[in-house]
């Protein structure tokens, strides 16, 4: 498949961005790998293992990154900004409706509604991650730790990471090395 | 007219938040109710939540709650250099990194670091969303709500979209009860 212009990235990805309700990575990887086939399986993983251990998120990096790879810096624009542009703009429409009907009892009562349902998916994505570190007790007591420093502490979210990220790969490297 | 000082408020916030967000927005969450909600006091812990739920039935990245978090304090200028500040210094981070990308030999150390971040990731997920259920529920529904939701999410493939939809019925059928 010839290697995409900048063009062609902001359309891709801007349909990525329309398609990703509630996450876009399954959506790019399908875009990426499926339909365009401009990354194969082993490289999409790789990327976005990268994209994953970089601040940011997950699928914005991914289309930086990929954007970088194919039409350097204008296609790291053109692949981020075609992810982003229509989801602002809906976004926005839809905060304008809210502040036009948002008095309405029914209003916030579906919201709030909502609301507790996306607290309960980001538990769900929480305890999910937390069973695949099933077995490993020190990730488990890190993680514990990260939480209560965070909500109970009110440590900032920089402090959290400067502090039990070094911890883990001290961890990781002792328990290597007994294993190993 | 958008008063610059908060401009410049939500810039410096949004701006150190962007490299700090491993993994994506929702493990920052925590750190932006606090921010908007108790150090700026510029909303109520409900409305913050109603705005996260607003933004999650937009389709795309959920960075975008920034976008309508800084419109409804700030206005469209507000929107602009609230998601601006939110993306573009790890932008520029990740830039940096893809050019000098030779992916082989970067495996090990993608892979090291991966697993060294998992842990903190899981904890300030948890957090987050213990912070945004409290914010949420005003009362034993909203839990319930929050607690079965947790439950579907974990046990199947539901698309979110529909537990949002749910949610935002159930809402309703508990404000009329």
């Amino acid at each position: 498949m010839a290697a995409p212009d900048a063009g062609m990235l902001f359309v891709q990805f801007a349909k990525v961005g329309l398609s990703g309700f509630g996450g876009c990575l399954p959506w790019a990887q399908r875009a990426l790998v499926e339909q365009l086939r401009w990354l194969d399986q082993k490289t999409f993983t790789e990327l976005l293992g990268i994209a994953q251990v970089l601040p940011g998120p997950n699928v914005c990096n991914l289309a930086l990154i990929v954007g970088t790879q194919f039409a350097g810096w204008r296609g790291a624009a053109a692949a981020l900004g075609g992810l982003l542009f229509a989801p602002c703009l809906i976004v926005l429409a839809l905060g304008a409706a809210y502040a036009h009907f948002g008095h309405q009892p029914q209003v916030h009562a579906a919201l709030s509604g909502m609301a507790s349902v996306g607290a309960g998916l980001l538990l769900a994505s929480a305890l999910s991650l937390l069973r695949g570190l099933s077995g490993r007790w020190a990730d488990v007591l890190l993680a514990m730790a990260a939480c209560s420093a965070l909500g109970v502490l009110g440590w900032s979210l920089w402090l959290v990471l400067a502090v039990l990220v070094p911890a883990a790969l001290a961890l990781h490297a002792y328990t290597g090395r007994r294993d190993g | 007219m958008a008063d610059p000082q908060v401009l410049w408020t939500l810039a410096v916030f949004f701006g150190r938040l962007s490299l700090q967000a491993f993994g994506g927005v929702n493990v920052a969450l925590g750190s932006m109710q606090r921010f908007f909600v108790v150090e700026q006091q510029w909303l109520g812990a409900a409305e913050f939540a109603e705005l996260f739920a607003l933004a999650q039935t937009a389709p795309g990245p959920n960075v975008i709650v920034v976008t309508l978090l800084g419109w409804r304090v700030a206005g469209l200028a507000g929107a602009l250099v609230s998601t601006l500040a939110m993306l573009l210094p790890a932008a520029l981070l990740v830039y940096l990194c893809a050019c000098t990308l030779v992916r082989g030999r970067q495996q090990q150390l993608v892979k090291a670091l991966l697993a060294a971040l998992t842990p903190a990731t899981v904890g300030l997920l948890l957090a987050s969303g213990a912070i945004l259920a409290r914010s949420s529920n005003h009362g034993l529904s909203g839990w319930v709500l929050t607690l079965v939701t947790a439950v579907v999410a974990l046990s199947c493939r539901a698309h979110p979209l529909w537990l949002i939809a749910a949610g935002g019925l159930a809402g309703l059928l508990a404000g009329h009860a």
